[in-house]
């Protein structure tokens, strides 16, 4: 699994996710990914366009940052979710956790919104 | 199709090559293997991580095939006994995000996912047996 940071400014935190969430992946980004989203305290934009699996560690990972952004009032989006890796995500719940967006101006949007 | 995995993390791409292979020669809809593969995936995570007090080499079996318009996987361990269809509470999943857990997610995709499971413990082994039909692709 692969990271990319897109933008890390003062004003979003976005990123790329690349691969497979499962146990391997989500050893080798986790700590780049609570790097460039958790620790980085903005309002969050993760492409998941090219994610093609996700497991609980995987979830886990999200709802990490996910947490420690929400207790300092930053929102969190997951964009373009690949259909079968989306389908496990709503199983879980994150749709009523993460800002979902087709777009990547969507996801902007959103997230910036008061 | 039978596999074997050694009770080592690494052995989950394995079991999504193995899976991709069966779900080739099979002819199985890719959102099957997908489900099989998520399912087997947190299986085998849980008994690789939980299922064996040693430290010695064990190994998990795998027996997966199409049954007409079901696919039937069994996965089979010799680790302590653990039934996932009652040892597992369901995570919460209405609470806020402050309280939210992860523990026994991956339990629950299992009987989320799957159509059928069965769990038996027979002679020092755990057997448990998910079943999902088929969704034949369009042609």
């Amino acid at each position: 699994m692969e990271l990319k940071v897109i933008r890390a400014d003062d004003e979003v935190s976005h990123i790329a996710l690349i691969g497979r969430m499962d146990h391997n992946g989500v050893s080798v980004v986790e700590l780049k990914f609570l790097a460039s989203t958790a620790s980085r305290h903005k309002p969050t934009i993760v492409d998941m366009s090219e994610v093609t699996f996700v497991v609980s560690l995987g979830i886990r990972m999200l709802l990490g940052a996910a947490k420690s952004l929400q207790a300092q009032g930053c929102k969190i989006a997951l964009v373009k979710t690949q259909p079968l890796v989306a389908e496990t995500l709503r199983l879980a719940k994150l749709d009523q956790i993460f800002v979902l967006a087709d777009t990547e101006e969507e996801a902007l949007e959103k997230i910036l919104a008061k | 199709m039978r596999f074997s995995y050694r009770n080592e993390l690494s052995e989950l791409e394995t079991l999504a090559q193995n899976l991709e292979t069966f779900g080739d020669e099979n002819d199985v809809n890719p959102a099957i293997i997908h489900a099989f593969n998520l399912c087997l995936d947190e299986i085998l995570t849980n008994i690789i991580s939980y299922g064996f007090e040693d430290v010695t080499e064990h190994d998990i079996y795998l027996e997966i095939h199409r049954d007409g318009e079901m696919i039937v996987a069994t996965m089979v361990d010799n680790g302590k006994a653990f039934n996932p269809l009652t040892d597992s509470k369901d995570p919460d999943l209405e609470t806020s995000i402050e309280d939210r857990e992860i523990g026994g997610l991956g339990i629950f995709f299992l009987k989320q996912m799957m159509d059928e499971l069965d769990y038996q413990r027979m002679e020092g082994y755990n057997r448990l047996t998910m079943r999902k039909k088929n969704v034949e692709l369009p042609d």
